[in-house]
């Protein structure tokens, strides 16, 4: 793919005579979009054709996802790396207790009545001779309406004369913001990734819902180059959300940009890393990248019961029995929620893909595990620990699918750290180290189980005695996931609270899911940090 | 315009991917509804998947479903824009054009100093099985079920994958060339835990014909791997011997393979480059992202040398790619229609070739045509077995396969990622006892120059055809402990 993406590379604002086209690219009206009464018959014919095969359940999900992205590079060149609008209808069948699916990119009355047949065929020889039949309790209220997710606006209706225009302004800004240091020449580039996702649900329980959503996944990264070599930063403003081309216009870009390149310069001096134990303070994007793998995508029901053990990986919060209401992870100052309704939230919907409302939750309770990411399917394997609680076995509603081609899977849902109730900053922490590193941005990367992991830190300092001294390189911090949370000794409290998201490839076929993250900066006690480069 | 591929006579009953007539089609539809001249060439993948997943022995989720990728490129005096959709109706046509359109007007002109290839002539194989494209959803039951009974009888877990597809590969354009060719894909792997979580064993395979994966052969391996594996002890990290199966191999030398390119090599760039300017040796601090080219070795002009020519692994290693290699057949053109030929990136350890792409071949080179990397490899191999590399072994490590492999460093092509289902300590000549997951930090140029002997070649399971042996090599990097199971 990447040399299929070089095509584009590399373009220019040449335009080949005349004034550029007027409008936007919208959508393709050849298919119905969300509130077209069309949506109902297709969805009908679909559910029919499957009831009438002896369907207990059925659900019919059409998507119509658009997206676009473009990598500028500086002010002078941008590429499109991705330019697509496909259609899917979907429909997923019970019969006997087994699952049958069936996908197809047409939408017609014909193929989806032949899309519910099918899958019920197909489901009722998966039913043969199978142990576990799937039930999916009791239905969740019935819901019929249309949701959008709140944008100023639409992406796609946002010329590519407007993006250029933005983008270029903002790496003009950067060039110009060399503080002062004449041999230095700053650079920018910035990604602009976005996705409009028209997604219509409807079940066999009588829900219709209509749902338009956003993502949104911009980058931006200064570099810096100077003789003695390059170092960059990456935005902490430009994340990954849902909303429209306004999170990417309205960006204080130019505001972060005078640290971004301070960073820069200091960590062109960086010296390596000794490798040793530190004590180290995550900013809250590094602390929220640990957090979605070692809570995000460990506390998902399918790992959790082995359904990912072939594909994705199990997870370390297992087996259930041991682990919910027991299994302290961190100490109590360790608070974790799951919502899909915040506002930006990369999770955030009105409706999962099971047709439920999703319901806010909380994943870790001082320090202990208590609950998991669920469906309406996979709830009830868990009921006799919500029985014990006193809560209803009712999905969080986590199900979720990247577009109508795939079956839908447990997805994590906005993970939320909860602040400290103190007024503690990002600096008083630092401050507050007498020896050990900062460690902000970067990669984590975590093994099959969610448990062993490595932190790659974008920009890593050292600091004594509460003031920062020297850049650092090559860090690799090392961590076993329980005993990383053990060590956690400090949080950041209210305001220091930083959303973004991030992605993780599951399932057979693979599908990329996205959610969101919302973390504090943490100090944690001796953490082992080694050499990324060191061999053994 | 002349079909170079017939499709097979299954492919008439059923239309669950786009035919070589419907490409044909399609293009006719897409020129007439071109407005404004100029050429239109087309990239098409329309490919149906059928599937069965389970997971503790019972069937999970299965999949019937068809998908189209047509990529529309639009060019015209030397500016192009393009855009994908999977819709084959007219006005849905139209409004991608009219998008790629208004794209056009800010395309760079000098992106594309050559013309559309207009016919070429593609070496012949096949890559079709009926028997792949037959298994249909009742077949895939019935063998999921006769699949998981051993696991069931020892009070095992067993999740397992099972995959066929056919995709209808197209080039086409405007200017003449129509390249087409079905190709079918079956997939199996099982994972196989024991109850307590403490074991796990994988196999897994991929082969265009379903006829030559033996499910029963790779089921019985994962249980077994999965009883042998269970409760492992923790030994030190360090430098060991080790014994890397073939998807081990496959893992760590598709980074090699994945790193073949003559452009970032001839600026300085990469593990192929000769000479690398320090600077850019040790590559940017932090965040890589605005440094462009400089920092990933992406476009402009070359002038620097690469390592052609030079010995870069072990004698022993020849890594090459044929789409006519009967056991492993790939497409035999790019999707720009440009021909893969055979081709030998490393010759007895000495690199051959890097691959470029047509705007360099054009510009740099000299050349008409691109030097495609499919990702499709074949590494030679030997003729020591399994039995023979463990009996050799006074203190090493037999390792099943490696999860998670990431890139590192790119100019050592330095790797990290975990070992998985399945490691062994060897003691004098014996497996001892199973011992408890690492992360590794290697490169596959070190690890390819500590060879110690190979196996004999096999497919290991990929998105690209593969080939490769066993390999036993010395002083693999240990860097830590990964208990995960």
């Amino acid at each position: 793919m990447a040399s299929m993406a070089a095509i584009a590379v590399g373009g220019r604002r040449t335009p080949l005579g005349g004034t550029p086209l007027g409008g936007v690219f919208t959508g393709l009206d050849a298919y119905p979009r969300v509130g077209d009464p069309q949506l109902k018959e297709l969805a009908a014919a679909a559910l029919d054709a499957a009831k009438a095969a002896g369907a207990s359940y059925a659900d019919a999900c059409f998507t119509l996802t658009r997206i676009e992205w473009i990598r500028f590079m500086g002010s002078s060149g941008y590429g499109i790396l991705q330019n697509s609008e496909k259609a899917a209808i979907g429909v997923r069948v019970l019969v006997d207790g087994a699952w049958g699916f069936t996908a197809s990119p047409l939408w017609t009355l014909e193929e989806a009545a032949r899309l519910g047949r099918e899958a019920a065929s197909q489901a009722r020889t998966n039913a043969q001779g199978g142990r576990r039949k799937i039930t999916l309790g009791d239905p969740p209220p019935v819901a019929v309406g249309e949701w959008r997710t709140p944008i100023e606006r639409d992406p796609f209706s946002v010329s590519i004369e407007e993006k250029i225009a933005v983008a270029y302004a903002f790496a003009e800004t950067a060039s110009r913001s060399n503080l002062g240091a004449t041999v230095a020449s700053v650079g920018a580039g910035m990604d602009t990734w976005f996705q409009r996702q028209e997604k219509t649900f409807a079940s066999t329980d009588g829900s219709f819902v209509s749902q338009t959503l956003y993502l949104a996944k911009p980058s931006f990264s200064i570099g810096v180059t100077t003789p003695k070599g390059m170092a960059g930063r990456s935005s902490d403003i430009l994340q990954p959300a849902t909303g429209g081309w306004e999170l990417v216009a309205e960006a204080k870009l130019a505001d972060e940009m005078p640290r971004l390149i301070e960073d820069s310069l200091f960590m062109i001096d960086a010296v390596r890393v000794i490798p040793d134990r530190y004590d180290i303070v995550f900013d809250a994007r590094a602390t929220a990248q640990i957090l979605a793998r070692t809570v995000g995508i460990a506390a998902e029901l399918d790992r959790v019961l082995g359904f990912e053990a072939n594909a994705g990986g199990t997870t370390y919060l297992a087996p259930p029995e041991d682990m919910l209401g027991k299994f302290a992870i961190g100490p109590e100052l360790l608070n974790v929620k799951g919502n899909r309704s915040r506002p930006g939230g990369v999770s955030t919907v009105h409706w999962d893909d099971d047709g439920v409302q999703p319901v806010d939750y909380t994943v870790v309770d001082k320090g202990v595990l208590v609950d998991y990411h669920t469906t309406r399917e996979l709830v009830s394997e868990i009921a006799p620990y919500y029985a014990k609680s006193g809560h209803p076995a009712r999905s969080h509603g986590c199900a979720s699918r990247d577009s109508a081609i795939g079956v839908p899977m447990v997805v994590p849902p906005n993970i939320e750290m909860v602040p400290g109730s103190t007024d503690t900053t990002f600096e008083d922490l630092v401050s507050s180290l007498e020896k050990g590193l900062v460690i902000c941005a970067g990669g984590v990367y975590a093994d099959r189980q969610q448990l062993n992991g490595e932190v790659d830190g974008e920009f890593v300092y050292e600091v004594r005695k509460g003031k920062r001294t020297r850049a650092i390189s090559h860090t690799e911090v090392l961590f076993r996931a329980p005993e990383l949370w053990k060590s956690l000794q400090a949080i950041g409290g209210r305001g220091t609270q930083h959303w973004s998201g991030t992605s993780v490839y599951k399932g057979q076929p693979s599908q990329e899911c996205s959610f969101g993250v919302g973390a504090v900066p943490a100090r944690f006690k001796k953490v082992p940090v080694t050499d990324n480069m060191r061999k053994a | 315009m002349s079909p170079i591929f017939t499709r097979p006579a299954s492919l008439f009953t059923p239309d669950r991917f786009l035919s070589a007539d419907a490409c044909h089609d399609l293009l006719a539809r897409i020129q007439r509804l071109s407005t404004g001249g100029g050429e239109v060439s087309l990239w098409i993948s329309s490919r149906w998947t059928g599937n069965l997943r389970w997971a503790r022995n019972e069937i999970i989720s299965a999949g019937d479903t068809t998908d189209h990728q047509i990529r529309i490129t639009r060019s015209e005096r030397g500016a192009s824009a393009y855009m994908e959709i999977n819709r084959l109706d007219d006005d849905s046509i139209r409004a991608a054009l009219a998008e790629i359109e208004r794209q056009m007007r800010f395309e760079n002109v000098s992106q594309a100093p050559y013309s559309l290839r207009s016919s070429e002539k593609y070496l012949k194989n096949n890559l079709w099985s009926d028997a792949t494209f037959n298994l249909d959803a009742a077949a895939r039951a019935k063998l999921q079920r006769q699949l998981v009974e051993p696991a069931i009888a020892e009070k095992l877990l067993a999740a397992g994958y099972l995959e066929v597809s056919a995709t209808g590969y197209g080039a086409v354009n405007s200017a003449g060339l129509f390249a087409y060719q079905p190709g079918t894909r079956a997939e199996y792997s099982l994972t196989v835990r024991n109850a307590t979580g403490t074991g796990s064993g994988w196999a897994g395979v991929d082969n265009l014909d379903w006829r030559k994966i033996d499910p029963d052969k790779l089921s019985a391996i994962a249980l077994d791997k999965c009883k042998r594996s269970a409760d492992p002890v923790a030994i030190e990290p360090g430098r060991y011997d080790v014994i890397l199966e073939p998807q081990a191999v496959a893992a760590l030398m598709f980074q090699l393979v994945l790193s073949l390119q003559r452009r970032p090599a001839e600026q300085g760039i990469g593990p192929w480059a000769d000479r690398p300017q320090q600077a850019r040796s040790d590559g940017p601090v932090g965040s890589t992202a605005a440094f462009g080219d400089q920092g990933s070795g992406g476009g402009g002009g070359g002038g620097g040398n690469s390592k052609i020519g030079q010995l870069v692994l072990d004698r022993r290693i020849t890594i090459s790619a044929d789409p006519t290699d009967p056991d492993m057949p790939f497409l035999p053109f790019s999707y720009d229609g440009s021909p893969n030929h055979p081709v030998k990136w490393i010759e007895n350890g000495v690199l051959k070739e890097l691959s470029y792409d047509r705007w360099y071949a054009v510009q740099q080179l000299n050349k008409p045509d691109p030097l495609n990397n499919s990702l499709a490899f074949r590494m030679s191999g030997g003729n020591t077995t399994l039995e023979e590399m463990i009996a050799s072994t006074d203190r090493g490590l037999l390792v099943t396969r490696l999860a998670n492999v990431r890139l590192v460093d790119l100019n050592s092509l330095l790797c990290t990622g975990t070992t998985s289902d399945g490691v062994w300590l060897i003691e004098h000549g014996k497996i001892t006892h199973p011992v408890k997951n690492f992360r590794f930090r290697e490169s596959p140029l070190y690890a390819f120059n500590n060879l110690e002997s190979l196996g004999a070649p096999v497919r290991a399971l990929m998105w690209q055809p593969t080939i490769v042996p066993m390999a036993k090599v010395h002083d693999f990097s240990m860097t830590s402990l990964a208990d995960a199971v």
